[in-house]
């Protein structure tokens, strides 16, 4: 029997989810060591997905270490066989939230290492303006995460053309080989910007690591709380919010990694659904959530 | 292909038949071709209430010596049924109240709660408080309120809230809600001894109650306990068929309905003690195996493999492997001890309700369970060497296991998004066509498992998804359909949307009791929204292919007293009276939505289904592919326009 299109991505999101999470402990465990334990953290400004969502607290570093080891409660135990498969898509959809939720890890110890961790508050609030006009019927028409970079220059523009065609807002982040259509389109090579940049009205570069889409994940959990009005925890209503509020799509550049797939899959949770250079099946859920 | 298929899963049993013949030993399968029953009880038509009689009676116009119409009669006999299978349910329920009772006491230091959500989630929906109270003093609080939902004084039972609130103001107003599980058994005898309730509507009524009080209240009870107890079933792979015995392995058959003997001994027997023990007596470990409702228990927690179902039992001791069988309650043949004399296997009743001679009896109470059960473990290695002659067909079957109504939300929308949404827009959408529970028991009067498998491979062929329990789950896992692979003889439809989640095309619910999870699922889909304000406006329906216990027509009428349409094959118990025939269906209908009928021709069945799905979906102004939301429409549209402009780039 061929791999089905839709078990092959759930495969990869539970591969890339673990990657991930691996990731996030391996580079947790070191700055643990040279950081040490006791510094406080802002958890509601830093990890708005994982606070928002399960309204749990961390107070400073060393408890980072027990939220990974809750967040690694998500994975599944197994990855599906080849014959006789468990059923795939709830594990799928469970490993891509938990490695959204690795990655704040991620992106926090890269803004402590950076200094950047002012920046995420004024692209919040160019996105909240861009949201509130959205959901008034107006410009622009959505948001869209591009990961990765185009084929050639050629098509970049062309790219970059269609975005602003549509009316949609872009937020660029790199990939697993750290390019990104930013750096085709609008930044020289040896431009230093890592980082959390507004490029223009419709473009901000989120940064060069995959990771780096989770801010964006953020601002719509951020927006859900303001504007809907809802607790940390109350997740299928934050969930549903951004769903039925905010239309965005992944366009996913280049070919799905276990990592992209990771980040495909737990984009669903959010009603996100994704586009690529390569082929990606539709995982469900679809439909808001009564 | 359907008949090398037939000829390979049918082969083995037609081997230890012979085998049986042989050994001058009986089967359920032989027995059943030479007693014939009697063609007046057949019917319902026969009274045997009284010493006045047994009152026979043929024909139409005819009465039993106290003027007890054929109406009256079959009604009667029907209504007794349904008690008794309601009984049954509801004293596993109170079995499993006291375990619960008993470990929230601490008198059970081994077991423990596997399900501490579960369990905070049915103290919230008892209304009982939650906070700063520790696990054990909620255990206790619920298993209070549920010891109480035996007999209540002026309440409703709990567990009705979870239905729809349309489906409960119609048991209020046709005075079906009940008052008390033991209290509409106990009516149910009273009315229907000679002399009592005499028409055939309010007899029936009765039995409607009786039905509800075992579906929400026993059955229902006996799911979340078990639940809370042994832990809520998840998505495991499994084994099935007499190829699970195992030659060089200590094999301790569990056979019966009653979880706890199950989970005992699977407990003990993981002990290091037993293996070194059995590795002593020649044998390489210990192997645990399920027979009928107890094999669906634990295949459903724990994957344990099974040997198959109710018409197995005789054959698993005909190998000559088993070394011991023990039972509890329920579909255990009296005709197990004298097979099982002619083979090694010890036979150990285990229950107080439980005595068949030749048989040993080794008393499970709750708070002796685990050393009980190292006993039973202990018999069976001591044993494992006094083995003769062993034949074990050599095939085996996997199957996908564990669709609690949780796993059933949770896969198709993970932690965050659990719910049966999707399942309702697949319907909505017009892509699947419904969803048809095939539940029920194995009748050796009906040939091998044919029913199951012809109406399952139809219902999936026509794109309904279909949810199977006790036996006759078993008896399509041994066929391969609750395998993902099984999509293949699905319809285009229904295969999409198993390989949109990654599910065989049948999902196995669990035991019998566990047909109480369809109860809860039919009543979240209506929450869920789309499909009406009713369970008796969803596309559903029933279908009992090869009934033989009362239990059976306890369930088809608790899920006919809920809404849904059932259909049993084989034969109708209450055939003798076209009035109770009517009442039963159309006069149901009309009373409360939902309906029995007795249909022993498969392919009607099957077309009486397609039809009333059909129907249901109609009247819900379902077409064939309904437009989405506009901005669902306009989301579509523009990831198409992406899709297709990203095509092709290299």
């Amino acid at each position: 029997m061929v791999e089905e299109p839709v078990k092959r991505l759930a495969v990869a999101a539970i591969k890339g989810a673990e990657n991930i999470l691996n990731e996030a402990e391996e580079k947790l465990n070191l700055s643990l060591k040279t950081r040490g334990l006791k510094r406080d953290i802002n958890f509601h400004h830093f990890f708005p997905v994982t606070y928002g969502l399960n309204s749990w607290q961390v107070k400073n570093l060393s408890h980072l270490g027990k939220l990974l080891k809750d967040i690694k409660k998500l994975l599944p135990t197994q990855i599906p066989f080849e014959k006789n498969w468990l059923p795939y898509l709830g594990d799928a959809l469970n490993a891509g939230i938990a490695a959204i939720f690795a990655q704040e890890i991620l992106v926090f110890l890269s803004q402590l290492e950076n200094k950047k961790d002012n920046e995420v508050e004024k692209i919040y609030s160019y996105f909240t303006k861009k949201a509130l006009s959205h959901i008034k019927k107006r410009e622009p028409s959505g948001f869209v995460v591009v990961i990765g970079k185009a084929p050639s220059l050629k098509k970049a523009s062309q790219l970059v053309e269609m975005i602003k065609g549509k009316k949609l807002v872009a937020f660029l982040i790199g990939d697993e080989k750290r390019e990104s259509l930013a750096y085709q389109a609008f930044l020289h090579p040896t431009s230093k910007i890592e980082f959390l940049t507004i490029l223009n009205d419709s473009f901000v570069f989120l940064g060069n690591e995959l990771f780096n889409i989770t801010p964006f994940f953020g601002f719509l959990v951020k927006f859900s709380l303001a504007y809907g009005k809802f607790r940390p925890g109350q997740s299928r209503e934050i969930l549903n919010f951004i769903k039925e509020n905010l239309f965005s799509f992944l366009l996913v550049l280049g070919k799905i990694t276990d990592k992209k797939a990771a980040n495909i899959a737990g984009a669903i949770s959010f009603g996100v659904q994704s586009v690529g250079q390569t082929y990606i099946p539709q995982l469900l859920p679809i439909h808001s959530l009564p | 292909m359907a008949k090398k298929e037939r000829k390979d899963s049918q082969s083995f049993n037609e081997e230890l038949i012979e085998k049986a013949k042989k050994l001058g030993v009986s089967t359920c399968l032989t027995r059943a071709k030479e007693i014939k029953p009697c063609s007046i009880g057949v019917t319902g038509a026969c009274c045997s209430l009284c010493y006045m009689g047994p009152c026979r009676l043929a024909g139409g116009e005819a009465q039993g010596v106290c003027g007890a119409t054929i109406d009256t009669i079959t009604s009667r006999n029907f209504a007794r049924s349904v008690a008794a299978g309601a009984a049954a349910h509801s004293d596993h329920a109170r079995d499993l109240v006291f375990t619960l009772l008993a470990v929230a006491l601490g008198k059970i230091p081994g077991i423990k709660i596997k399900d501490e959500e579960k369990l905070r989630k049915v103290a919230l929906d008892w209304g009982i408080k939650v906070e700063s109270k520790t696990t054990l003093e909620l255990a206790k609080e619920v298993a209070q309120i549920a010891l109480d939902q035996f007999s209540l004084k002026n309440k409703e039972l709990n567990f009705l809230s979870r239905a729809p609130r349309k489906r409960q103001d119609c048991w209020k107003k046709q005075a079906l809600s009940p008052r008390g599980i033991d209290w509409e058994v106990a009516e149910t005898l009273n009315r229907t001894h000679e002399g009592t309730d005499q028409e055939a509507e309010s007899i029936l009524n009765q039995a409607l109650r009786t039905a509800l009080a075992d579906g929400w209240g026993g059955s229902m009870l006996a799911t979340e306990i078990s639940d809370i107890l042994f832990g809520t079933p998840k998505a495991a792979l499994s084994r099935i068929n007499l190829g699970v015995i195992k030659e060089d392995e200590v094999n301790i058959v569990v056979h019966g309905h009653n979880p706890l003997v199950a989970e005992a001994i699977l407990q003990v027997a993981n002990e290091n003690e037993f293996k070194k023990t059995a590795l002593e007596r020649g044998a390489k470990g210990i192997n645990l195996i399920g027979i009928c409702c107890t094999a669906n228990e634990i295949l459903m927690r724990h994957g344990i493999p099974s040997a198959g179902n109710f018409l197995h039992q005789e054959l698993t001791i005909l190998t000559g492997a088993v070394d011991l069988m023990v039972v509890d309650v329920q579909c255990i043949m009296q005709a197990l001890a004298e097979v099982a004399k002619k083979f090694h296997t010890k036979l150990v009743t285990t229950s107080s309700k439980t005595r068949i001679p030749g048989a040993i009896h080794i008393e499970f109470n709750p708070e002796d369970c685990l050393k009980k059960a190292r006993e039973v473990v202990e018999l069976a290695i001591e044993n494992f060497p006094r083995r003769l002659k062993v034949n074990i067909p050599s095939k085996e079957t996997p199957l996908v296991t564990g669709f609690s109504h949780e796993y059933i939300n949770f896969m198709l929308g993970g932690k965050y998004l659990a719910s049966l949404r999707e399942l309702n827009n697949s319907i909505i959408d017009g892509r699947l066509q419904g969803v048809v529970a095939v539940i029920g028991c194995n009748n050796p009067r009906v040939g091998l498992n044919e029913g199951h498998r012809y109406v399952v491979k139809e219902l999936i062929r026509n794109n309904v998804v279909v949810f199977q329990t006790g036996c006759g789950a078993l008896t399509n896992a041994q066929y391969g359909f609750l395998l993902p692979e099984a999509m293949e003889e699905a319809g285009p439809i229904l295969k999409v949307i198993c390989k949109s989640v990654g599910i065989p095309p049948v999902l196995h619910l669990g035991s019998c009791v566990n047909n109480s999870r369809l109860l809860t699922i039919f009543s979240q889909m209506v929450k869920d929204g789309g499909l009406g304000n009713d369970i008796s406006t969803l596309p559903v329906a029933g279908i009992c292919p090869e009934w033989k216990s009362e239990k059976a027509l306890s369930i088809g009428t608790y899920l006919a007293a809920s809404g849904v349409y059932v259909l049993f094959g084989v034969g109708s118990p209450v055939g003798a009276s076209c009035k109770v025939v009517e009442l039963m269906s159309k006069g149901w209908e009309r009373k409360i939505g939902g309906k029995l009928e007795f249909e022993p021709n498969y392919q009607k069945i099957i077309q009486k289904v397609l039809e009333h799905l059909k129907e249901k979906r109609k009247a819900l102004g379902l077409g064939p592919e309904r437009d989405r939301e506009v901005h669902d429409i306009e989301r579509r549209r523009a990831l198409l326009w992406w899709r297709n402009q990203l095509k092709g780039w290299q």
